[in-house]
C-alpha cells in the first residue's frame, strides 16, 4: 500500500506519474506533490496514471482542483494510460468530460 | 332544463285549476237551473190546475150547451136521412165554435156490425175537412158511454187523426120512436195543456244547453289535460330512458378511466426502496385529469397531466396522453424527449384547441437522481419545498418546442408530492380557494411525522373536503405522492445468518484508511469478487468510513469507527457503525456529474460513488450511534 509521484518537466509540458493507490491516506501527500503543478503558465500538464491503481473522491478532488486552476491559465491537462477500474470511476463521476483523456 | 320542467309545471297547475272551477261552476249552474226549473214548474203547475180548473168548467159548459142546441137538428136531419145536409151543418157549426177541434157522428152498430162513422174536423190551417171513421169506435168510451144519453166526458186520450190531446163530450142520436140510432161527440183539444207541456220541456232543455256546453268544455278540458299529461309522461319516459342510458355509459366511462389509471396501492410491495400512492377524484363521472407510473432498470417513470376542459371531451384527450405516456415511455428514459414526441403528435392535429399541463419524472432508485420535464404543470414539492421547474408550454399549443431537461437528486426519505389545480383551487361556498398555505402545512405535517403516501393523501383528501364542505367539486382533484427510500439490505442478508463475518475497528484517523483497504481486498478475495467490484467496494466503503471520520468526528475528536462485514453467495454487506455526531449521508444532495469544469464543486464525490457503486445504502440513526448499512450484489 503506497503512492508514488514522478515529476517531469519536458519541453512544453509538464509530467506527473502515479503509482500505487491515491486514497484519502495518499491525498494530504499527493496534493503536495501535485502543488509543482500550479505553477504550469499555459503550458499542458500530462497526468500519467499508468501505475495507478486506484483513486478515491480525495484523490478525484485534486485532480479537480488542479483543472480548475489550469485552465484559466491556458493549460490542457491530460490523462494517460488509465486502466479499467480508473476509468470507470472517472465515468461514474462525470470526470471524463472534464479532462482530455488520451 | 329545470326552467323548461318548471314552466311546463306552471302550466299544467294553470289548466288543472280552471278545469276545477269549470266544473265548479257547471254544477253550480245545474244546481240552480234544476232548482229553478222545479219551482217555476211546481209554481206553473199549481197555477195551471187553479185555472184549468175554472177554464175546463167553462168550457164543458159551452161545449156541452153548444152541442145540446144542435141535437135537435142532428137527430131531424137524421130522421130524413139526409146525410149531405147533416154533414154540411156540422161543418158549419165547427166554424163557429172555436174551442171545438172536430165532431164525430157515428152510427149504432147493430147485429150487422156494420161501422159507419164520419169524423168533421178543422185541419191545420183551421178549414173543415171530413174523415170517416175507419178505426173501432164502438171500443171509445166516448161511442160506449155516449150511447147511455145525458152526455158524456170522456178522459183526455190521443186523436187518430191529429197528434192533439183531446176530451170528447158524447150524447145519443135519437130517432122519432126515441131508439138511439147514432153517437154525436164533440172533441175538444187538450192543446194548452200540451202547451204548458211543451213549454215547460222547453224551458228545461234551454237552460240544459249552457250546461252540456259547460260540461262539453269541461271534458274537451278534461281530454285535453288528459292527452297533454300521457304526452308529457311519454316524454319524461323517452327523456328518462334517454338519460338512464347516458349514465349507463358514463359509469362504464368511469370504471373504463379509472381503470387506465394504476390503482393498485402499494404498486411495488416486494420493494422496499420506493412508496407510492395516487388518487384521482374526477368532478363528473368522467375527468381530464390522470397520472402514470412504472418501474423500469432501477427507473421509476412517473407523470401527472391535466387535460383542459371537464368532462367526455377532456376524458377522451386523457386517455390519449396516457397512452402516449406509455407508449412512448418504454423506449426512452429521457423525459424531456417523452414530453416533445407527446407534444408533437398533439400539437400537430390541434383541431380543438385543447392542451394539458404535464409532469414527467423518471427517478433513479440506485442514486435518487430525479430527471425531470415540465409542460406548464405546477411545481411539484419535494418534502416542503416546490421543486424548481421550468415552466415551459403545455402541451398540446406549439408544434416542435423544445422542452428543458432538469434534474436533482432527491434525498432518501423524501416524498415527492405531485397535484393538479383541482387541490389549490378548490373553492368553499365563499368561492375562497384551497390554495397552496392550506397544501404546505399539511405536507409539513404528514413529513414531520413521516407519514407515507398514502397518509400525505389521506390527510390532503380530508382537508379539501373540511374546506369546501358540501360545496359542490368544480374540478377533478388528482394527487400522486412518491417516497423514494434508498435500497434496503438488511433483510437480504443477517449478520448472524452469513457465511462469513469480519469485524474491524479503526480509530479516527484518514491514514487508517490503508489499513481498510487491506481489510476489505482480504474479504472479496475470499468471497471470489472480481477486481473490479473490488475496487467498487474498496472505494465506497473508504468514503464510508471517511465521511465518518470528517464529520462524525469533526476538527480531530477522538473516536472510534466500527466496520462489520458479512458475505454470501450473493451480497456483500458492510455496517459501518460510530458513536460521533449524527451524520447521514443519504441526506446529501448529489453532485451534478453534467457540469462543466467551472461549475463543478469539490463536495459530494463520496456519497455519489457510494450510490454508484453499491446497491444499497441505508442510514439510521441508533442509540446514539450512526449506523450506514452497504450492500452489494456479488453475483
Amino acid at each position: 500500500m503506497y503512492m508514488k509521484t514522478t515529476f517531469k518537466q519536458e519541453d512544453q509540458h509538464l509530467v506527473m506519474a502515479f503509482e500505487g493507490r491515491l486514497d484519502t491516506a495518499a491525498s494530504s501527500q499527493a496534493e503536495e506533490d501535485m502543488r509543482v503543478l500550479y505553477d504550469c503558465e499555459g503550458r499542458d500538464i500530462i497526468l500519467d496514471c499508468t501505475h495507478l491503481d486506484y483513486i478515491s473522491s480525495s484523490g478525484l478532488r485534486l485532480f479537480l482542483g488542479l483543472i480548475k486552476n489550469a485552465r484559466p491559465k491556458g493549460s490542457h491537462v491530460y490523462l494517460t494510460g488509465m486502466n479499467d477500474s480508473l476509468r470507470q470511476v472517472f465515468d461514474e463521476t462525470g470526470f471524463t468530460a472534464l479532462f482530455e483523456i488520451l | 332544463m329545470k326552467i323548461k320542467g318548471l314552466t311546463t309545471n306552471l302550466s299544467s297547475i294553470a289548466v288543472l285549476i280552471a278545469a276545477a272551477l269549470l266544473l265548479e261552476l257547471t254544477t253550480a249552474v245545474q244546481y240552480l237551473s234544476t232548482r229553478n226549473g222545479i219551482t217555476r214548474k211546481l209554481t206553473e203547475m199549481a197555477q195551471h190546475d187553479l185555472s184549468e180548473t175554472n177554464r175546463t168548467t167553462l168550457l164543458k159548459l159551452d161545449v156541452e150547451e153548444f152541442t145540446t142546441k144542435m141535437l135537435p137538428t142532428i137527430e131531424r136531419l137524421t130522421a130524413n136521412h139526409d146525410t149531405d145536409s147533416l154533414r154540411l151543418y156540422i161543418g158549419q157549426m165547427l166554424d163557429q165554435q172555436h174551442e171545438i177541434v172536430g165532431f164525430d157522428y157515428c152510427h149504432v152498430v147493430g147485429n150487422d156490425k156494420q161501422r159507419n162513422g164520419i169524423y168533421i174536423y178543422k185541419d191545420d190551417e183551421g178549414k173543415c175537412a171530413e174523415h170517416s171513421i175507419d178505426f173501432d169506435y164502438t171500443q171509445r168510451s166516448w161511442y160506449s158511454e155516449g150511447l147511455k144519453g145525458d152526455g158524456f166526458w170522456s178522459e183526455p186520450y190521443m186523436s187518430n187523426y191529429k197528434v192533439i190531446l183531446m176530451c170528447t163530450y158524447s150524447m145519443p142520436v135519437r130517432n122519432e120512436q126515441g131508439q138511439t140510432v147514432a153517437v154525436f161527440g164533440a172533441d175538444v183539444s187538450m192543446r194548452d195543456l200540451s202547451a204548458l207541456a211543451a213549454q215547460l220541456f222547453d224551458n228545461q232543455q234551454r237552460s240544459l244547453l249552457p250546461i252540456i256546453l259547460l260540461h262539453g268544455l269541461g271534458l274537451l278540458l278534461l281530454g285535453f289535460i288528459i292527452i297533454r299529461s300521457v304526452r308529457s309522461i311519454r316524454r319524461l319516459q323517452v327523456v328518462g330512458a334517454e338519460k338512464e342510458r347516458i349514465a349507463n355509459e358514463l359509469a362504464i366511462a368511469h370504471r373504463i378511466q379509472q381503470a387506465m389509471l394504476p390503482k393498485t396501492f402499494p404498486p411495488f410491495p416486494d420493494r422496499n426502496d420506493v412508496d407510492l400512492y395516487g388518487a384521482l377524484t374526477p368532478a363528473r363521472e368522467v375527468g381530464g385529469d390522470f397520472y402514470d407510473f412504472f418501474l423500469r432498470d432501477e427507473k421509476l417513470f412517473f407523470c401527472i397531466g391535466d387535460v383542459s376542459g371537464k368532462g367526455v371531451p377532456a376524458a377522451l384527450v386523457m386517455a390519449m396522453a396516457i397512452s402516449a405516456f406509455r407508449m412512448l415511455s418504454e423506449h426512452e428514459s429521457a423525459p424531456e424527449r417523452i414530453i416533445s414526441q407527446m407534444n408533437d403528435s398533439m400539437a400537430r392535429d390541434n383541431d380543438y384547441n385543447m392542451f394539458i399541463t404535464l409532469f414527467i419524472g423518471v427517478l433513479d432508485l440506485t442514486t435518487g437522481q430525479l430527471r425531470y420535464s415540465n409542460a406548464g404543470h405546477k411545481s411539484p414539492m419535494i418534502d416542503s419545498q416546490p421543486l424548481p421547474v421550468t415552466p415551459n408550454l403545455p402541451i398540446g399549443t406549439m408544434p416542435d418546442f423544445q422542452y428543458a431537461l432538469q434534474q436533482t437528486t432527491i434525498k432518501a426519505g423524501s416524498t415527492i408530492f405531485l397535484y393538479t389545480d383541482g387541490l389549490t383551487e378548490a373553492e368553499n361556498d365563499t368561492k375562497e380557494q384551497f390554495g397552496t398555505q392550506r397544501m404546505h402545512t399539511i405536507i409539513a405535517r404528514t413529513s414531520s411525522e413521516g407519514a407515507s403516501p398514502e397518509a400525505l393523501i389521506g390527510q390532503m383528501t380530508e382537508a379539501v373536503h373540511d374546506f369546501v364542505g358540501d360545496t359542490e367539486q368544480s374540478d377533478d382533484l388528482t394527487m400522486l405522492a412518491i417516497r423514494f427510500k434508498l435500497k434496503q439490505c438488511d433483510n437480504v442478508l443477517e449478520l448472524e445468518s452469513a457465511k462469513r463475518q469480519y469485524h474491524l475497528t479503526l480509530p479516527c484517523d484518514v491514514k487508517q484508511t490503508t489499513r481498510l483497504a487491506e481489510w476489505i481486498e482480504g474479504i472479496c478475495e475470499t468471497a471470489g469478487i472480481s477486481p473490479s467490484a473490488t475496487m467498487q467496494t474498496n472505494l465506497a466503503i473508504e468514503e464510508a468510513v471517511v465521511n465518518v471520520m470528517k464529520y462524525a468526528y469533526p476538527n480531530g475528536a477522538e473516536g472510534d469507527v466500527q466496520i462489520e462485514a458479512a458475505t454470501d453467495d450473493e451480497w456483500l454487506k458492510f455496517i459501518v457503525t460510530d458513536t460521533g455526531l449524527p451524520f447521514d449521508p443519504t441526506a446529501l444532495g448529489d453532485v451534478d456529474t453534467s457540469l462543466s469544469v467551472e461549475e463543478r464543486s469539490i463536495g459530494g464525490l463520496g456519497i455519489h460513488l457510494m450510490r454508484k457503486f453499491m446497491d444499497s445504502i441505508h442510514y439510521e440513526r441508533l442509540d446514539g450511534r450512526n449506523v450506514l448499512t452497504l450492500c452489494k450484489r456479488i453475483i
